[in-house]
């Protein structure tokens, strides 16, 4: 339920998709502009995920925001659920934005690079799919412990990028490898992202009554 | 005042000890077969590693203490372990990367060990960053702090794991396969500074400590006199 509150209140605003699809489109142009005659497979891979990184961040960076600048936080606190159901929530709604992102931004990545998927979609698509999860997770986190604060778009990168090293790491080598058609180690890594994800859901949802606290 | 007088006698000990490895390091310490006197800088680099580790780890149980008993004294222990452990790990980074330009001839490379230092550093630099935003209120900038750091910290093997493996992709490398401590002066040196680093850094944790500590309290006396 609230799950769907948020999509509403997204949805009939559009007031972080919008922006952030037009950040994500300009940022593939740039890629783009930078490399006119393409890059090779394994560089493509990261490109990619930093193309990804940033909008995604501008949407997490806004998820409590709506709630923390209209005095609604201690409210929801309120609401006849506990913690770890909002900040649950939070997370379902955080990766189905950066979903969406995920899925208008590779494909016009794709094109505009001028690479393919090559090796198998599913291994291309589960790399995509943990990378979304885990980014989300992270998100949803360092979004409510920064809600309440004046500076929050300042801090959020500097928080989020060194915590989400491991997920990134696997994320590019799994893109790669799927753009490449040779994929190394498919089995290792996503099961490494898969940890991550999990750590990363389980750990606010067992410290979810602190985080409201903040 | 008692405690401080005991405690700058002790502070001769750290003194002491300092001066014993650095003779120990420089003078009695052989020159490495192959790195010659540029291998000293690992003396230093060895012990602050180590000493960084303890203050982080004691930081981030301080962290945990803290939200679960609510007492401030655990925040400020948790402030003075990551400040100190963030003051070691850039000397860590720094001396590293000195001797690997003599070493490897490269200031960086992706070893899993120097990526993993290089994000920890990140991470603290971000958690000072968070408490200063939280500044005004004191209760918040603790809690906000001590989940971060719960965060921060338990992402180390992860980071380092992946780092590993990210790297045994790559087959440049360069392991430390040239680091080779056969003598034993070379040992007692680098024990020697260990010892110091660690009575160094349980120092500064203790000095670090005890400002916050005063701050607080003259914040709350501060607080009462407005109330007024």
């Amino acid at each position: 339920m609230l799950l769907g509150k948020d999509l509403a209140v997204e949805f009939r605003s559009r007031e972080t998709l919008s922006s952030v699809l037009v950040l994500a489109v300009l940022v593939v142009l740039v890629l783009g502009f930078a490399a006119p005659s393409g890059v090779s497979a394994e560089a493509a891979g990261g490109l990619l995920w930093v193309a990804l990184l940033f909008p995604a961040l501008q949407i997490q960076t806004r998820l409590w925001a709506s709630e923390a600048d209209q005095g609604m936080l201690d409210a929801l606190m309120g609401a006849p659920v506990g913690p770890a159901v909002l900040w649950l929530s939070k997370f379902l709604l955080s990766v189905v934005l950066t979903a969406v992102l995920a899925l208008v931004l590779t494909p016009l990545f794709l094109v505009i690079i001028g690479e393919t998927v090559r090796g198998p979609l599913g291994i291309f698509l589960a790399g995509m799919a943990l990378g979304v999860i885990g980014l989300g997770a992270v998100g949803a986190t360092l979004s409510l412990l920064t809600a309440r604060m004046r500076l929050r778009e300042a801090l959020m990168p500097l928080m989020a990028l060194p915590l989400s090293v491991p997920l990134f790491l696997g994320a590019v080598v799994i893109t790669s490898g799927s753009l490449s058609g040779t994929p190394h180690q498919v089995g290792l890594w996503l099961l490494l992202m898969g940890v991550f994800d999990v750590m990363y859901i389980a750990l606010p949802l067992l410290v979810a009554d602190i985080l409201m606290e903040v | 005042m008692r405690y401080s007088q005991t405690l700058s006698n002790l502070r001769w000990i750290l003194f002491a000890v300092f001066v014993v490895a650095l003779l120990w390091s420089f003078v009695v310490s052989p020159d490495d077969a192959i790195l010659k006197s540029s291998q000293r800088i690992f003396y230093i680099h060895f012990g602050s590693a180590i000493a960084c580790f303890i203050a982080f780890a004691i930081g981030w149980a301080a962290a945990i203490a803290y939200l679960v008993k609510r007492n401030l004294g655990w925040d400020r222990l948790s402030a003075a372990g990551a400040e100190v452990g963030l003051v070691f790990a850039t000397c860590v980074l720094v001396s590293g990367s000195i001797w690997a330009r003599v070493a490897w001839n490269t200031w960086w490379t992706w070893d899993p060990r120097l990526v993993t230092t290089a994000v920890l550093w990140f991470l603290y630099v971000a958690y000072f960053v968070l408490r200063a935003f939280f500044a005004e209120d004191r209760r918040r900038q603790a809690v906000a702090g001590a989940l971060f750091s719960l965060f921060a910290f338990l992402d180390v093997p992860v980071v380092f794991f992946s780092v590993n493996w990210w790297t045994s992709i790559h087959p440049k490398v360069i392991t430390e396969s040239g680091i080779n401590i056969s003598s034993p002066a070379m040992v007692t040196a680098m024990m020697l500074f260990l010892v110091a680093m660690i009575l160094l850094a349980a120092d500064l944790m203790w000095l670090r400590w005890r400002q916050h500590t005063l701050a607080d309290r003259l914040e709350a006396a501060r607080a009462e006199l407005r109330s007024y």
